[in-house]
């Protein structure tokens, strides 16, 4: 009974949702909470078995793990001290440890994963084995120059700047074109996948989408002021 | 517009201002047709997915493993595919599979790849000696850190019996990232590919594979360029390929189909929306000239 409950939920939840593509509407705010409760709430249980998880297998076994565990339990209570007028300052103190750790954690090896490595990266012979790999890198030499004197703000893009302005212009131009191109597919991917769902449970589908869709086609006809036809929400210039 | 300004919109003024919910329309019919006709398009192996396939085909035997499920339930329909793929192709192999979360959903991810996969009956692998699910941990790059400095206090129990790790076979001379041969992550975002770069191919120099989305391409390509991500497949596209190469066709071979309409819809929708920008634009030049 329940592994039936489950697809039939599922399809209304993802019509509610598509649902905005016809108007910002109730079922659709109805499906956004539900989901939102939800998934603090999952995410609130997965935590705290994580924490659970811890403090019995690790930080309950000596009093001095106790003593450590209640001292971080502890700090992590001044989080809420972010909803008091008064001691709102006590905040503030696991958000510096938060923050102060994770910087130094990311900094420990940002500057060889993320900045280094990256510019050897580009340190590339420009005549390679086959021709397209010397185009290729030739391309990585010239574009790559390009883009950092693009963003080189102390002298104005005149003389020789002034064509490798243009040159970065279309090789960002190119890199967003490539990423709107991924975007699209993703979101495509997306869609898909919940049209594949609502097809496998198809008198759920059929059901939901008369009841949205008729409700809010009802609703619409209910609300047109006597005397003038339905119109169209259409976006404004 | 214009319509407002009293004078009649031309054809390309309309095609501007189309309703958005005929675009969505035509989006659900350009989706369900081949859902429901399949076209069959053919579907060549590209280079990432050959090279993935083969970097993960030549682990050598007896290494460990970590496939990490770094996703959301939203990024199910392009990720999906990838890991049951990768965990497929690595439970057919003489490997031991460490699976983890950094997201928590993702653990639920691993759990249902799991029973879909049934390792003990169609691989003959035993849970907590050839492969184990290490469990969830919610501290982001941090957590990937403790992972990395002591595999204990970052997953104190599995996921799938809720007890301790060190009671099983598998973990035996398992502490540090220093102890694992391969890292694999399938990925939604973020903690994804940069924190694992910074906390365990940096120091630790392990061989670091990933499955992205399609729209995390531009951020994941630069490692995979500077020799950081041995190999990387991203979005629903090589995610069939991958399927093929694996030897387990499945979904995302059933969405291509769709996924080339919808393309071919989009790039309409760009072209006309570019030819009316352009007329609409010669049209006022006219006018005011």
């Amino acid at each position: 009974m329940l592994e039936a409950v489950g697809p039939w939920l599922t399809a209304l939840f993802i019509l509610c949702i598509f649902s905005f593509t016809y108007k910002e509407n109730p079922w659709f705010r109805f499906a956004e909470s539900t989901y939102l409760g939800t998934a603090v709430a999952y995410s609130i249980g997965f935590d705290l078995n994580w924490l659970l998880n811890q403090w019995n297998t690790i930080w309950s076994l000596t009093a001095t793990k106790i003593l450590m565990f209640s001292f971080a339990l502890l700090v992590g209570l001044l989080w809420y001290f972010r909803f008091s007028r008064e001691y709102f300052y006590l905040y503030r103190i696991p958000l510096s440890i938060g923050v102060g750790t994770y910087i130094g954690l990311s900094l420990r090896t940002m500057v060889f994963a993320q900045f280094l490595v990256q510019i050897r990266a580009t340190f590339i012979p420009l005549v390679a084995e086959t021709a397209f790999d010397t185009l290729n890198n030739v391309l990585i030499f010239v574009m790559v120059l390009s883009v950092l004197l693009y963003f080189y703000f102390t002298m104005e893009h005149r003389g020789p700047l002034k064509y490798t302005a243009v040159i970065a212009r279309y090789t960002m131009m190119a890199g967003f074109g490539s990423a709107y191109g991924n975007t699209v597919m993703t979101r495509m991917t997306l869609f898909i996948g919940q049209v594949r769902n609502l097809m496998a449970h198809l008198p759920s589908f059929a059901l939901f989408t008369i009841v949205i869709l008729g409700s809010l086609l009802l609703r619409d006809y209910m609300l047109k002021p006597k005397g003038t036809s339905v119109t169209t929400p259409v976006a404004s210039d | 517009m214009s319509e407002r300004s009293g004078e009649k919109e031309s054809f390309w003024e309309k095609i501007q201002w189309i309703d958005t919910r005929i675009l969505y329309l035509l989006m659900w019919v350009v989706v369900i047709w081949p859902l429901i006709s399949p076209i069959n398009l053919p579907i060549g192996i590209g280079r990432e997915s050959k090279e993935y396939y083969d970097v993960i085909k030549e682990i050598p035997p007896g290494s460990k493993v970590v496939l990490s499920y770094d996703m959301s339930f939203s990024g199910l329909p392009e990720l999906g595919p990838m890991s049951i793929a990768t965990l497929h192709q690595l439970l057919g192999m003489d490997v031991k599979v460490y699976i983890c979360a950094f997201w928590n959903q993702g653990s639920n991810i691993a759990a249902d790849d799991i029973e879909a996969l049934n390792p003990e009956v169609n691989y003959g692998k035993v849970y907590g000696v050839d492969y184990i699910h290490i469990g969830y941990n919610p501290r982001s790059e941090v957590g990937m850190t403790q992972f990395a400095s002591d595999v204990y206090t970052a997953f104190p129990n599995d996921f799938i019996n809720n007890r301790p790790l060190g009671t099983y076979e598998i973990m035996e001379g398992v502490q540090t990232a220093a102890d694992f041969d391969v890292l694999i992550s399938i990925e939604s975002g973020t903690p994804g590919s940069s924190e694992w770069v910074r906390q365990w191919v940096q120091p630790y120099g392990i061989p670091f594979l990933v499955g992205a989305l399609g729209v995390s391409v531009p951020g994941v390509a630069p490692y995979k360029n500077a020799g950081q991500i041995v190999a990387f497949i991203a979005g629903l596209r090589s995610a069939a390929e991958y399927e093929l190469l694996a030897g387990r066709p499945a979904i995302a071979i059933a969405q291509q189909d769709p996924l080339s309409t919808t393309h071919v819809l989009v790039i309409l929708f760009v072209i006309v929306g570019n030819l009316g920008y352009f007329f609409t634009r010669q049209e006022r030049a006219r006018r005011s000239g």
